[in-house]
């Protein structure tokens, strides 16, 4: 072949060749700008996807919060209208009823009990001749403007076996808080009405509070709802005879106690001990330990004598708090541990300082207690943050005595 | 046969019939009678308490209906209007949310303790909640607090370059006395401020505005006690603010700051001040005091000053209004320990990581705020914060006596 002929023929292979593949390159050109696009297009549809995904989370979070959020409410609501029933349900009739047994802490019963028991009878209407309250250690005088039928459970029972058994069914339950009808409460109740000759009875049992003002101690409730379903009132003391005591004409009552606001430590003793000794010098002071073996709430022992004077060997189980209620109501100030009677001084006119190192529990309590104080004007509530003085060296300021040194801070 | 004998006696027969008979008929009336009183004795009492229910019937209905209205005004006020104003609030800052306009926050004009406190964790849930950028917003407050708003607001506008000094005073002054410290709706003054920043900063533009009676509507139930803490929670974004510890000429390596000042939680009475002087004296035994004294008028607020006491001394620079805070953030940021009237900056320093102790006389104004301090503190880890009570610690005489309790001087400040 020569040169042109062979030319013609490459010429016209070419041609075949381009006729024949160009469709398939423009195809195949066609298809990688496609993938490629795909590809591209795939990848922000992922990257879309997934930053949608992302975002919806945070929807959907917020809306599941809302969900469980209105759920919580509407238990809450559920739980008080249930109690609210079941109180009319108990208030009906004309059937006598038992009010108690409180077997659970001083402090819940005289901020929120007697005041939620007083709003029981005024808002149903309540002839006080039905009402049987049953608590123990002579406290009759606190319920005395609702009723004058009170019952001591140490009259059913000795202290021994109390003791025993109360700590039995905070065990059982897990908490000292009366949240039910234990067996205890039902053995005390039946004792009552036998003792009583009551045939038929009904129990406004303390668990109804309790589940009440959860809500409110919790902080899903508000103070005001506290406020409307509690009645506070100035206490009266009681008289007791208790001439064997031979107190002073002026003295600061002191009751310290361990709790969880003032734990059992080391540093805690050192400051309370400074604290009496410091009271000590500008006024006698009435140590209130009982010495008797209630609960898990011991009391701090003090060095007795001279200016600081205990009630230990006077009190007996049956009038323990009674005696104690009138010792408060006849001193000059109260100093104690904040909760329980620290409580109660205020009711009683006196003033009180109730001192504490950790305020952790204590929140919704001293927020009620501030308000209710105000607007009682009894006696004036000072709570006292015992780790605020450490700082400033203030709990120390005895004049002869200077046990503790201010702690330099860290 | 003898007729009258008969007569007689058949008489007699038929007499001692007709009394057997009478006899008979009483006793079956009288048997009947009592019968019946029996059988009738429910019904008439029933009869007899239906007659006096009646009766009393208008006087219960009444009582019931007075009860009920009492009971509907009570959840009126307790439970509908707080909704309605929590609705009301809510879908005003869905509205302020929507668009790209500026949002002006603030102008804030009343106590530095509720911005801390409220205001800017308010702020810092609404900027999360409604997915508002910072950038929208502008603070607007005054004493140089730009870096309290820093991740909230991207622009802050500070009110005294912007109104001097003695006119902020006078017209903050003037409002209170025509109102309330809080500023629970804008007023004159508001709109003074807003219009002056559209003009300087926003070329004529008006701006959203994100009042401060906001939330002073929002929570105003809160602290009387008709919303719950839950409630209070749900709108609040607590987080500790950024420590601006920056040079602080002049000041020793280790001190307390202090500042206490005259206001409902301590009244000024020669006993308060010998107790303040106290314990201000108890501290300087410790550590040096700076007494965070501004010299400003800017509010009626006075400070008390400790003047003589041994290691107690005052800010070495005098304060200028518009950076006033800014300094005093400063210094208690840098302080050991923060003392000083339960309010105001003694709600800042723990947010700064100050122990702080906060000391009152009367609690009165203060529950909620305690209340709401202890959880905010706790959800934001500050450093310790803890409260004295002046009537405790000088029932106790935990003070030892002082003399010379006179140095105090009667002074405004912020």
């Amino acid at each position: 072949m020569n040169s042109l002929t062979w030319q013609r023929f490459d010429s016209l292979a070419r041609q075949t060749k381009r006729r024949v593949f160009a469709g398939t390159r423009r195809s195949v050109k066609i298809a990688r700008n496609r993938t490629s696009d795909a590809v591209v297009q795939s990848t922000g549809f992922l990257r879309k996807a997934v930053r949608r995904l992302r975002n919806i989370r945070k929807p959907l979070v917020r809306w599941r919060y809302r969900i469980h959020r209105v759920h919580e409410q509407w238990g809450t609501y559920r739980d008080e209208w249930r109690v609210e029933r079941e109180i009319e349900r108990v208030v009906s009739g004309t059937a006598p009823i038992i009010v108690g047994p409180w077997l659970s802490e001083v402090g819940y019963e005289v901020l929120y009990w007697v005041p939620f028991v007083r709003w029981v009878k005024a808002a149903f209407r309540i002839d006080p001749e039905r009402l049987f309250v049953v608590s123990r250690g002579g406290v009759g005088s606190w319920y005395a403007d609702i009723t004058s039928n009170y019952t001591d459970i140490f009259d059913e029972i000795g202290l021994a076996e109390f003791s025993v058994r109360n700590i039995e069914r905070s065990d059982r339950e897990g908490t000292n808080k009366q949240f039910g009808l234990s067996e205890l409460d039902r053995m005390l109740v039946d004792r009552i009405r036998m003792r009583r000759g009551l045939d038929d009875v009904k129990v406004l049992h303390p668990s109804l509070m309790y589940r009440l003002f959860k809500s409110f101690w919790s902080g899903h409730r508000p103070l005001d709802f506290l406020d409307s379903h509690t009645r506070h009132a100035r206490l009266v003391a009681p008289k007791f005879d208790l001439r064997a005591l031979a107190l002073p004409d002026e003295y600061v009552a002191v009751k310290f106690y361990v709790a969880r606001s003032l734990p059992d430590i080391l540093a805690n003793r050192a400051l309370l001990h400074t604290l009496v000794d410091a009271i000590a010098e500008r006024w006698p002071v009435v140590l209130l330990d009982t010495g008797l073996d209630l609960d898990d709430h011991a009391d701090y022992t003090f060095q007795h004598g001279g200016r600081i004077m205990t009630t230990r060997a006077h009190l007996d189980a049956r009038t323990n708090l009674g005696a104690q209620t009138q010792i408060i109501a006849g001193a000059r100030a109260f100093v104690g541990t904040c909760g329980s009677l620290a409580w109660l001084a205020p009711m009683l006119g006196v003033n009180s300082t109730a001192v504490f190192t950790d305020a952790r529990f204590l929140h919704s309590h001293l927020h009620a207690a501030r308000r209710l104080f105000h607007v009682l004007g009894g006696g004036r509530f000072s709570p006292l943050d015992l780790s605020a003085l450490d700082p400033l060296g203030l709990t120390l300021a005895s004049r002869q005595v200077v046990l503790g040194q201010a702690q330099p801070l860290p | 046969m003898n007729v009258l004998a008969v007569t007689v006696n058949l008489a007699g027969v038929a007499a001692n019939r007709m009394g057997r008979f009478s006899r008979h008929a009483v006793k079956r009336v009288l048997r009947l009678w009592s019968s019946g009183q029996k059988g009738f004795a429910p019904a008439a009492r029933a009869a007899r308490r239906a007659v006096t229910d009646t009766r009393a019937l208008p006087l219960r209905l009444n009582r019931a209906a007075i009860r009920a209205r009492k009971r509907t005004a009570r959840f009126r006020e307790h439970a509908v209007e707080p909704w309605l104003e929590q609705r009301k609030v809510e879908s005003q800052l869905v509205a302020l949310a929507q668009g790209h306009e500026p949002i002006l926050v603030g102008p804030w004009l009343s106590e530095v303790g509720y911005e801390v406190l409220y205001w800017r964790p308010f702020l810092r849930w609404m900027v999360d909640r409604y997915r508002i950028s910072p950038d929208r917003l502008i603070a607007v407050s005054r004493g140089g607090v730009g870096h309290w708003y820093h991740g909230i607001a991207g622009r802050y506008v500070e009110l005294l370059d912007l109104v001097g000094a003695d006119e902020f005073a006078a017209r903050n002054a003037a409002r209170h006395a025509s109102g309330d410290q809080k500023q629970f709706s804008p007023g004159e003054f508001d709109a003074d401020i807003v219009e002056r920043i559209a003009t300087r900063f926003l070329k004529g533009r008006t701006p959203h505005l994100c009042h401060p009676s906001l939330m002073f509507r929002l929570f105003r139930r809160f602290w009387f006690g008709d919303r719950s803490l839950d409630f209070f929670l749900q709108h609040m974004r607590f987080e500790r603010m950024v420590s601006t510890v920056g040079d602080l000429e002049g000041l020793p390596p280790r001190f307390a700051a202090v500042k206490f000042y005259t206001g409902p939680a301590i009244p000024d009475t020669p006993d308060r001040r010998r107790v303040l002087r106290g314990l201000v004296s108890r501290v300087a035994d410790e550590m040096p005091v700076v007494v965070l004294d501004t010299g400003l008028s800017l509010d009626d607020h006075r400070d008390f000053l400790f003047d003589g006491l041994p290691n107690v001394i005052r800010l070495p620079e005098r304060l200028m209004p518009a950076t006033n805070l800014t300094v005093q953030t400063k210094v208690i940021a840098g302080a050991a320990l923060f003392l000083g009237t339960c309010g105001s900056l003694a709600w800042l320093a723990p947010m700064l990581g100050t122990p702080t102790i906060g000391v009152y006389a009367d609690d009165r104004f203060l529950a909620p705020h305690l209340f709401v301090a202890r959880h905010a503190y706790r959800l934001m880890n500050a450093a310790l914060f803890t409260t004295i009570d002046l009537a405790a610690v000088d029932a106790l005489d935990l003070v030892p006596e002082l003399t010379d309790a006179t140095a105090y001087r009667g002074r405004t400040v912020q």
